[in-house]
């Protein structure tokens, strides 16, 4: 017969303590692998989106055409739009915000080329509009990340100016002769991986400060999908260590009239239950016929 | 479940997840890392044949491992409550079904206790 121990009293008894800090260090591990799992997929998917902020950029007008609805799939790319300034379509946008002052964007629409539709491209931020550099004309070749209208719908306050809440192209069909596409373009600084189709030509971008897109491009659903799974099973052994640990401990608290010791046993485990099992036939019945969750 | 149901899943689990370790780490890591100690053509990095089957096995294969694994696990921790192993046993048994090869004789033994145990209990 096995040595047989009564069974600890409740949780807190020191022979269970050694499974409780286990059980303790395995779900500390699991939950920040986890972490560590999940931050790494979140960081490709910031790092597929930095990419495409720098991507070689389009042909505007090969991504939309004058009558096309926003394409989605394509928003905050750059892309190069060829044309003409419209300096006296000139609008400022306020609210934006550079650091810690509050200014105004300077948005001059393009006469795109080949086409009779213009594009407002947000040349830069300007402290105020008074003293805003005067809006470029003639021929244009500017580059910058595709914005859809904006949509935040906050009032005019003054509706007889050129200075507008937000950048919305249904606001501003009224106020222009010209036909209007449904995007806008950031002007982006200039990058040195551009070709020479996309280098600026009287880009507008003097005594203007640069500004960030306001949409970024979305990384696809897959980026970063094999380390959020990696995550999600380093949280499902947390869960599972758990549940080793509440059964174990529930067994060994359980009042236990067979033979069979289970709670620990030396590296020769194996062949003293394996003799405990057959030396007791009476009580492994017991056990294997005790209702237990499976 | 009865518990020659829970063997015979945890039996299933165990020889699921062993093959596929022998895939994963006898055949797929050498095809994928084999450029490292050979110049071999179809070996080679990004356009080797080998190489790219290596690539396959280790993404696709290694993704349903992971998964597997924890259904193994669970199917070794219910048998191991219903047969009454020792934790310690248990705990060799589970780590062992991540080691190729060895988890085949770790399921032997496995098995062998637990068939003790069925006889004992029909005795």
């Amino acid at each position: 017969m096995a040595a047989q121990t009564s069974p600890p009293r409740n949780m807190f008894s020191p022979r269970l303590w050694g499974a409780h800090a286990l059980v303790v260090i395995f779900v500390t591990g699991a939950v920040l692998l986890g972490v560590w799992q999940y931050q790494s997929s979140q960081q490709d998917k910031q790092d597929q989106v930095a990419q495409l902020v720098h991507a070689e950029p389009k042909a505007f007008t090969d991504l939309i055409g004058p009558n096309d609805a926003f394409p989605w799939e394509q928003i905050g790319r750059p892309v190069t739009v060829s044309g003409i300034w419209l300096p006296e379509e000139t609008i400022f946008i306020d609210g934006m915000e550079r650091g810690d002052q509050v200014g105004f964007w300077a948005v001059t629409p393009v006469l795109v080329e080949d086409t009779e539709s213009a594009v407002y491209v947000v040349r830069g931020w300007t402290p105020e509009v008074g003293t805003a550099p005067p809006a470029p004309r003639g021929r244009v070749t500017v580059t910058g990340w595709l914005q859809p209208s904006d949509w935040t719908d906050v009032a005019d306050d003054r509706k007889s100016d050129n200075v507008f809440p937000q950048l919305d192209v249904s606001d501003l069909i009224s106020r222009t002769s010209y036909d209007l596409y449904s995007a806008y373009v950031v002007r982006s600084p200039v990058e040195p991986s551009w070709p020479a189709s996309s280098l600026p030509v009287n880009d507008g971008a003097t005594d203007v400060a640069d500004v960030p897109a306001p949409q970024l491009p979305e990384p696809e659903a897959t980026t970063g999908l094999r380390n959020l799974l990696y995550a999600i099973e380093w949280w499902l052994f947390g869960v599972f260590a758990i549940y080793v640990w509440w059964r174990y401990v529930r067994d060994t608290l359980r009042p236990r009239t067979d033979g069979v010791d289970d709670s620990d046993g030396g590296d020769d485990g194996d062949e003293e239950s394996a003799e405990d099992v057959t030396s007791t036939p009476e009580n492994a019945p017991q056990e294997s016929h005790v209702p237990s969750k499976a | 479940m009865s518990l020659s149901g829970n063997l015979t899943a945890y039996r299933i689990m165990a020889t699921i997840v062993g093959v596929l370790l022998v895939v994963l780490c006898l055949i797929g890591l050498p095809l994928h890392y084999g450029y490292l100690v050979s110049d071999a053509a179809w070996l080679a990095k990004d356009s080797g044949a080998g190489w790219q089957l290596g690539a396959d096995i280790s993404q696709y294969l290694g993704v349903a491992h992971g998964w597997l694994y924890m259904i193994f696990l669970l199917t070794a921790f219910l048998l191991s409550r219903k047969a009454a192993w020792p934790m310690p046993f248990t705990i060799v048994t589970a780590l062992c079904g991540t080691i190729p090869v060895l988890s085949f004789w770790a399921e032997h033994r496995a098995t062998k206790l637990t068939r003790v145990a069925i006889e004992a209990s029909a005795a």
